[in-house]
C-alpha cells in the first residue's frame, strides 16, 4: 500500500516511469526524454509479482512498439475462455469500472485459480494477463501484488495507477476475493 | 519536431507573453512555430463579411483562433502523436488572455474581497463584480444583481435544489426532469424530493431519440401537479437543443417554474435570459474557455429573492446576533465565504473573449464543423451516432458506438493516435440504459477545433475499426 500511496502523491515518478518506458519505444526522441528520469523510478518493479506474472511482463517489455503491445493484449483476451455464466453476479463484478468486469476464484490444494470475464476487450486482456499471472500462485503471493507493475506493459497512461481504474480496481477485487476464499477454505479445513 | 522541443518552446513562450496585458482574440501571442496571424484581431473581429453562414468564413475560425490556445499545440510524449482535443463538452480549453488574466489577479490584485478599505481590496473587489456584470451581460441577464457565481454548475443547480426546492416543494408536488439530464440536473432533485416527500417524474425521449418528448410533457403537466421543470438546454450526449420555448409556454400555463441546465448551451450559442421564459439558468465557467472552481447561477430577480440562505458564512448576511441572523439580498446571500475571486475574474475574461469572437459566428462554425463530425463519422462502417441529425438541429459533438466494439476500447486506442475523446456513460446512466447501450465514444468540438482534425478523428477511428476487426477475425 505504501508504494501506491507515495505513487500518488507525487507526480514526479509516475513521468520517471513513463520516460524509462518509452525510451525503448520513442525512437529518435529517446535521448531527449531519459533526461527526466529519476532514482524515484524504483516505484514500478517486478521484484514481488508471482513468476508467472513477471514472466507476462516481460513479455510485453520486448515489443517495441505499443499497438504491437495492445495487440498482444487482445490475443490474451481470446484466450481467456471458460467463464461461468453462474458467476456473471454483482458480487463478482469490479466496481468503479466503466466496462464490465467480473472476477471468480477458487482455491484447490492451497493455491488460487481465477476466471474472468469483461465486455471490454482491452480490459479482458487485462484480466486475462491477472488470471494467468497470478492462478497457481498462494494466498500470500496474490496480496503482495501492487498495481503498479501494470506501467511496465506499456499500455498508456489510461492505466496508471494513479488514476482509480478499472485497473486497479479489478486487482483489489481479485486480492478481496482471494482473501474472502482463503479464510473460507481455512474455516472449512478446521471443521 | 521533438516533443519536448515544442514543449519547451511553448513554456518559454508562454512565459516571455505573460506580462504584456493586452491580447485577446486571434493574437497570437504564444508565437510558437503554429501560432503567427499577424493582424487576425483586426482583420476579423466583428467583421461583417464573416457573417454566419458564410461558410468559407466559418471553417477559418478555429485556424484564426488557433494560437490564442497555446495547450493546443503539443505533441504527446508516449507516442509522439499531435494532440487532437475533442473533448471540450467535458472541459474547454482556455485562450491565453484567460490564462493571464487569471495570473494577474494573483500577481497584481490579490486580496479578499468586500468589506476591505485598502488599495488592493478595493481593485480585487471591483474586478470580481466587474466579471459579474461581464457574465449578466453575456446572456443578456436584466441586472448583474442576477448572476451568483458559484463553484461549479452543479452546485447551481444544489442551490435551487436547497432553497426554492426545500421551500416551496412537498407532498403532493411534482419535479419533472427528462431521461437525458446529467446526473447533476437529476440527483440533487432526488434529494430534495425525498426530502420534502415531492414526487421526482421524468420524461422520455421522442421515436427516433432526437430530443425529449414534449408532448409526454405537457400531459405531465396536464395533470396539475408539476411546480418545477428541470432540464438541459442542449444534451451532453445527444446533442439535441430543448425546444425551450414550447417548454416555457407549457410552465406557465400550468403555474411551474423552469431551471435550464445550460452548460452545453451557454459556450456554444447566443443565450439570451431575458427571451428564454425560464427562471433560471446554470452553467460552468471550465465549459466556456474559463477555469475550474467557478460556475454561475442566473435567476429572475423575483426567483432569487425567493429563495431563503442557503450555506451560511461571510458575506451573505446583514446582521448577526448571537442567536440569529439578517441575510443579504442576493446575489450575496448565496456567496457564503471567500469566493473564487481569480477564478470568476477569469470567467469574466473568458466572456469578454467569446464576445469578441462573437457568439453568432461561434455557434454558425459549430454549426458547419459539427455538420461535418457528423457526415464523416456516419459515412464510417459499423458507427452509430446517438440524437438528431445535422438538418434536425444538433450541437457540435457526436456520441457513438461501433458495432462489436466497447467504447472505452474505441477511446483507448483512439487516444495511441493523440486523439482526446471520452468514453463512458459521460454522467448520463439513465439514459444509456434508455438507449440501451452500457456506454458510448464521444467526441466533441469547440470553436478551436479544425476540419483537419475530425479527419483525424475519423481516420484513427477507421484504423482502430481494422485493429480490432483484424484480431478479432483471426
Amino acid at each position: 500500500m505504501s508504494s501506491v500511496a507515495a505513487h500518488h502523491l507525487s507526480a514526479r515518478p509516475a513521468v520517471a516511469c513513463r520516460a524509462t518506458l518509452s525510451r525503448r519505444t520513442a525512437g529518435d526522441r529517446a535521448p531527449v526524454r531519459t533526461r527526466v528520469r529519476s532514482p524515484a523510478v524504483a516505484a514500478a518493479d517486478t521484484e514481488n509479482l508471482p513468476a508467472n506474472l513477471k514472466k507476462i511482463v516481460s513479455a510485453f517489455q520486448m515489443v517495441p512498439d505499443a499497438m504491437q503491445r495492445y495487440k498482444q493484449l487482445l490475443f490474451f483476451a481470446a484466450k481467456l475462455k471458460g467463464f461461468d455464466e453462474a458467476d456473471r453476479v454483482d458480487d463478482n463484478k469490479v466496481p468503479g469500472c466503466v466496462s464490465q468486469v467480473w472476477v471468480v476464484p477458487r482455491i484447490e490444494d492451497g493455491l488460487v485459480y481465477f476466471t474472468a470475464d469483461s465486455d471490454s476487450q482491452l480490459t479482458k486482456g487485462l484480466a486475462a494477463l491477472l488470471v494467468e499471472g497470478l492462478s497457481g500462485s498462494t494466498p500470500k503471493e496474490i496480496m503482495a501484488v501492487e498495481p503498479n507493475f501494470v506501467e511496465l506493459l506499456g499500455l498508456g497512461q489510461s492505466l496508471t495507477p494513479s488514476r482509480t481504474n478499472g485497473f486497479m480496481n479489478m486487482l483489489r477485487l481479485m486480492q478481496k476475493k482471494t482473501l474472502e476464499a482463503y479464510m473460507a477454505d481455512e474455516a472449512a479445513a478446521k471443521e | 519536431m521533438a516533443s519536448l522541443t515544442a514543449r519547451a518552446t511553448l513554456h518559454a513562450s508562454a512565459r516571455a507573453s505573460a506580462s504584456p496585458r493586452s491580447g485577446g482574440v486571434g493574437t497570437a501571442r504564444n508565437a510558437g512555430p503554429h501560432g503567427l496571424h499577424p493582424g487576425s484581431r483586426r482583420r476579423h473581429r466583428h467583421d461583417a463579411t464573416a457573417a454566419p453562414g458564410a461558410s468559407a468564413s466559418a471553417v477559418d475560425l478555429a485556424a484564426e483562433l488557433r494560437a490564442d490556445f497555446p495547450i493546443l499545440e503539443q505533441d504527446i510524449p508516449e507516442t509522439g502523436k499531435r494532440l487532437v482535443y475533442l473533448d471540450s463538452a467535458a472541459s474547454s480549453q482556455k485562450p491565453s488572455a484567460v490564462i493571464d488574466a487569471h495570473r494577474d489577479y494573483y500577481m497584481m490584485i490579490n486580496a479578499n474581497v468586500h468589506r476591505g478599505v485598502h488599495y488592493l481590496s478595493g481593485k480585487a473587489t471591483d474586478a470580481y463584480e466587474e466579471a459579474r456584470v461581464k457574465v449578466a451581460k453575456f446572456v443578456n441577464a436584466k441586472s448583474d444583481r442576477e448572476i451568483v457565481f458559484t463553484r461549479n454548475a452543479s452546485e447551481a443547480i444544489n442551490l435551487v435544489a436547497y432553497t426554492w426546492g426545500m421551500a416551496n416543494l412537498g407532498p403532493g408536488d411534482e419535479v419533472v426532469v427528462s431521461v437525458l439530464e446529467h446526473h447533476s440536473n437529476l440527483v440533487p432533485w432526488q434529494l430534495v424530493c425525498e426530502k420534502t416527500g415531492a414526487t421526482l417524474r421524468h420524461v422520455g425521449l421522442k421515436k427516433d431519440n432526437s430530443g425529449i418528448d414534449v408532448d409526454e410533457l405537457s400531459a405531465v403537466m396536464a395533470e396539475g401537479r408539476v411546480k418545477l421543470v428541470a432540464t438541459a438546454h442542449v444534451s451532453n450526449v445527444l446533442g439535441c437543443e430543448l425546444d425551450v420555448s414550447a417548454v416555457a409556454t407549457l410552465a406557465k400555463k400550468h403555474g411551474a417554474k423552469v431551471l435550464l441546465d445550460a452548460c452545453q448551451s451557454v459556450p456554444h450559442m447566443p443565450v439570451d435570459v431575458q427571451t428564454l421564459g425560464v427562471d433560471w439558468i446554470v452553467a460552468s465557467g471550465h465549459k466556456m474557455c474559463g477555469p475550474t472552481g467557478i460556475g454561475f447561477l442566473w435567476g429572475t430577480a423575483e426567483a432569487l429573492e425567493s429563495m431563503p440562505p442557503w450555506m451560511g458564512g461571510g458575506e451573505m448576511i446583514q446582521d448577526v446576533y448571537m442567536d440569529r441572523s439578517t441575510y443579504a439580498p442576493p446575489p450575496a446571500r448565496f456567496e457564503a465565504g471567500t469566493p473564487a475571486i481569480g477564478e470568476a475574474i477569469a470567467l469574466g475574461r473568458a466572456c469578454d473573449y467569446l464576445t469578441e469572437v462573437g457568439m453568432d459566428r461561434v455557434h454558425s462554425f459549430e454549426k458547419e464543423i459539427g455538420g461535418i463530425l457528423y457526415d464523416k463519422l456516419s459515412a464510417v462502417n459499423d458507427v452509430t451516432i446517438y440524437g438528431p441529425t445535422p438538418a434536425q438541429g444538433r450541437a457540435s459533438l457526436a456520441a457513438f458506438n461501433v458495432a462489436g466494439l466497447h467504447a472505452n476500447d474505441v477511446c483507448t486506442l483512439l487516444d495511441q493516435a493523440g486523439v482526446a475523446t471520452r468514453s463512458g456513460h459521460h454522467c448520463t446512466q439513465p439514459l444509456h440504459r434508455y438507449l440501451g447501450v452500457p456506454a458510448t465514444a464521444r467526441a466533441s468540438l469547440y470553436l478551436y477545433n479544425t476540419p483537419g482534425e475530425v479527419d483525424a478523428l475519423v481516420e484513427s477511428l477507421t484504423d482502430t475499426i481494422s485493429f480490432f476487426r483484424e484480431i478479432n477475425g483471426m
